[in-house]
């Protein structure tokens, strides 16, 4: 099919919703004229239209400048669902329930690291479990894991893997409250059982890094950052528990959908309206699942204070947020001039509150919501807050590169020695769990995240507030 | 190999052939070992007797059953080091149905870097020879 992109300014195209029979909105594409180069033979377009198509769906099919083809729906797809005739779908979610990202910000210069850098780095590798296969910091049955699975990173600070204070910076405050642990299967629990506190692996990672550039003073101070300071990045998810809870209610949803009456064009697609026992069932699931993930990225930024404080005793690693990009919530937002409730779906894409916001701690009232972007290995990642133009896309922004390569070709052009290499050269230290996994996660492998950050701000989604500049990295 | 990557951004999409059903469910467990460790299950006969039973009910359909095979064994994998290599399979995809048995043997570690055996992009030509197209989340 042909597909007809309307470009509506410098950083928004159009896919009218004359495109395709059943397509209820158009799509809103946030991308430039090298990122629309980048994708206009791109599978992804084709999902773009698919999610246009679910029953509820408001105002339009989002896609963020990182998009790439996902299941289902895009990665860096955004779509809201109303609360009447509204549909929830995991594929919109993705695999990785509430993959995420948190930033700790430290008092340390660059300066003050570097002597160290190698025996710090060797520490947090012994340290925190990463690459495929890992096991967690420790291992939680029955109860122990139903209570973590409902109280999230909550359960994590009480139970003494993470830091009460750290929960008011963390997304939700660190606990969903209509996570189901009943609907979470045996199968999934048995996976996530060993998991808590690990990496896992692909494209997750700890990073350490220095600020290298801050474009908005004002802000930059607020969220503690100034050139020069040493921050960790952690980049991770629900593990084999979230991919099990995904794969359970895709196989329930695909045998109900029909019997709902939705017609989908693609069996990843499947889905349940909202007030339905399926979708309340998927919800549930889906939201312990997402706090185990937040149980997760806790247990693992404890692990990370205590080696920092074995090099740099007194440092405090404070947490600045920790920010999820797979999720659908029921979220509270006025479109076309109406307020009301919206099952929003984010999928490689960042929620983004700007400021005033009233989902907003008392802290980032002022600032907007951190967001957290990371780059792919060896590039920079990025600092940035919610700006009011998100509420034309439910308060959404990018989550980060976005691939543009194959693994197998991204290995073809650098195996795993000559990326480690080149990453020297660039001053960065690197530790893998897996060695093939550096060379599939090279940077030509990913969209340029400047362009990508870029796009975002000028299209007023959030602002820019600093870059960050990877000094060592540990791939899981 | 009865199999070959395709393109994909992300994750491992791939083509799988057999000439018989019996021979695409035990294609599929070799492929699926094959991107998930890096290697190939050695020789069934090494390992201890065993089966692995699904049920998907009716209503679905083939393709559907050899996603579901391919994420049981990667259940078992993952949770337990344990990799299955079926000899022989009966799979009737009208009961959703796939009963195989063969050999498990034990892996050193839990688990490999598959995270999920996906429907997205799942295709199912009945050729012949049989065809499927799938995508593994990585």
């Amino acid at each position: 099919m042909d597909i007809q992109i309307l470009r509506k300014d410098p950083v928004r195209c159009l896919i009218p919703e004359s495109t395709m029979d059943g397509m209820r909105v158009p799509g809103m594409l946030y991308a430039d004229g090298r990122i629309l180069s980048e994708v206009r033979e791109d599978p992804v377009l084709q999902q773009v239209i698919n999610v246009a198509c679910l029953p509820g769906i408001t105002g339009y099919s989002f896609a963020m400048p990182d998009l790439h083809w996902g299941y289902g729906f895009p990665i860096g797809g955004v779509a809201a669902f109303s609360r009447e005739g509204g549909i929830v779908s995991p594929g919109g979610v993705g695999y990785d329930i509430s993959c995420g990202v948190r930033l700790h910000v430290s008092r340390l210069e660059e300066e003050e690291i570097q002597p160290v850098l190698p025996a710090l780095l060797d520490a947090l590798f012994s340290s925190v479990p990463c690459g495929v296969g890992s096991e967690g910091l420790t291992s939680l049955k029955g109860n122990r894991l139903d209570a973590a699975l409902k109280g999230g990173a909550r359960w994590t600070a009480k139970n003494g893997f993470g830091e009460i204070a750290d929960l008011d910076r963390i997304e939700h405050g660190g606990c969903l409250d209509g996570a189901n642990p009943e609907e979470v299967s045996p199968r999934a629990k048995e996976r996530g059982k060993g998991q808590l506190g690990s990496l896992g692996s692909g494209n997750h990672f700890l990073e350490i890094q220095r600020v290298d550039e801050v474009f908005d003073p004002t802000l930059a101070q607020s969220f503690g950052l100034e050139a020069g300071r040493v921050t960790v990045m952690i980049h991770c998810g629900s593990r084999g528990l979230g991919h099990q809870v995904c794969d359970d209610h895709l196989r329930i949803l695909a045998r109900s959908v029909s019997r709902h009456g939705i017609a989908i064009p693609d069996r990843q697609l499947c889905c349940a309206p909202l007030d339905s026992d399926e979708g309340k069932a998927y919800l549930g699931a889906m939201q312990a699942a997402a706090n185990f993930a937040l149980a997760n990225r806790e247990a693992i930024g404890s692990r990370v204070r205590e080696v920092f404080s074995r090099f740099f005793p007194g440092e405090r690693l404070e947490l600045l947020y920790d920010v999820s990009h797979n999720m659908a919530l029921m979220e509270k937002h006025t479109y076309g001039g109406k307020e009301g409730l919206y099952c929003v779906h984010r999928k490689g894409a960042t929620r983004a509150l700007p400021p005033g916001h009233s989902g907003l701690p008392p802290h980032f009232l002022k600032t907007g919501q951190p967001v957290i972007i990371p780059g792919s290995m060896g590039t920079s990642s990025f600092v940035l807050a919610g700006a009011k133009g998100a509420s034309e896309c439910f308060c959404s922004t990018c989550h980060g590169a976005g691939r543009v390569m194959s693994r197998s070709a991204a290995l073809k052009s650098a195996d795993a020695g000559s990326v480690a290499a080149r990453l020297k050269d660039k001053g960065i230290l690197v530790r893998a769990g897996d060695l093939r996994t550096l060379g599939e996660e090279a940077p030509e492998a990913y969209k340029d995240v400047d362009v990508v950050v870029d796009v975002v701000e000028r299209a007023g989604l959030s602002r820019k507030v600093a870059r960050l500049r990877p000094l060592a990295v540990i791939k899981g | 190999m009865p199999w070959r990557e395709l393109e994909h951004p992300a994750d491992i999409r791939l083509e799988i052939e057999a000439e018989s059903l019996e021979d695409l469910v035990k294609e599929c467990a070799r492929a699926f070992y094959f991107f998930d460790l890096g290697f190939l299950p050695e020789e069934p006969a090494q390992g201890l007797p065993g089966k692995i039973s699904i049920e998907e009910g009716r209503g679905g359909d083939l393709a559907g059953l050899l996603v579901a095979w391919m994420n049981e064994l990667l259940y078992f994998l993952e949770t337990a080091g344990r990799l299955f290599s079926p000899l022989v399979v009966e799979i009737d995809a009208s009961s959703g149905r796939l009963v195989a048995r063969g050999t498990w043997q034990s892996v050193p570690g839990t688990g490999g870097r598959v995270k999920a055996v996906t429907y997205g992009g799942l295709e199912f030509d009945p050729g012949p020879p049989l065809r499927l197209e799938v995508i593994m989340d990585v």
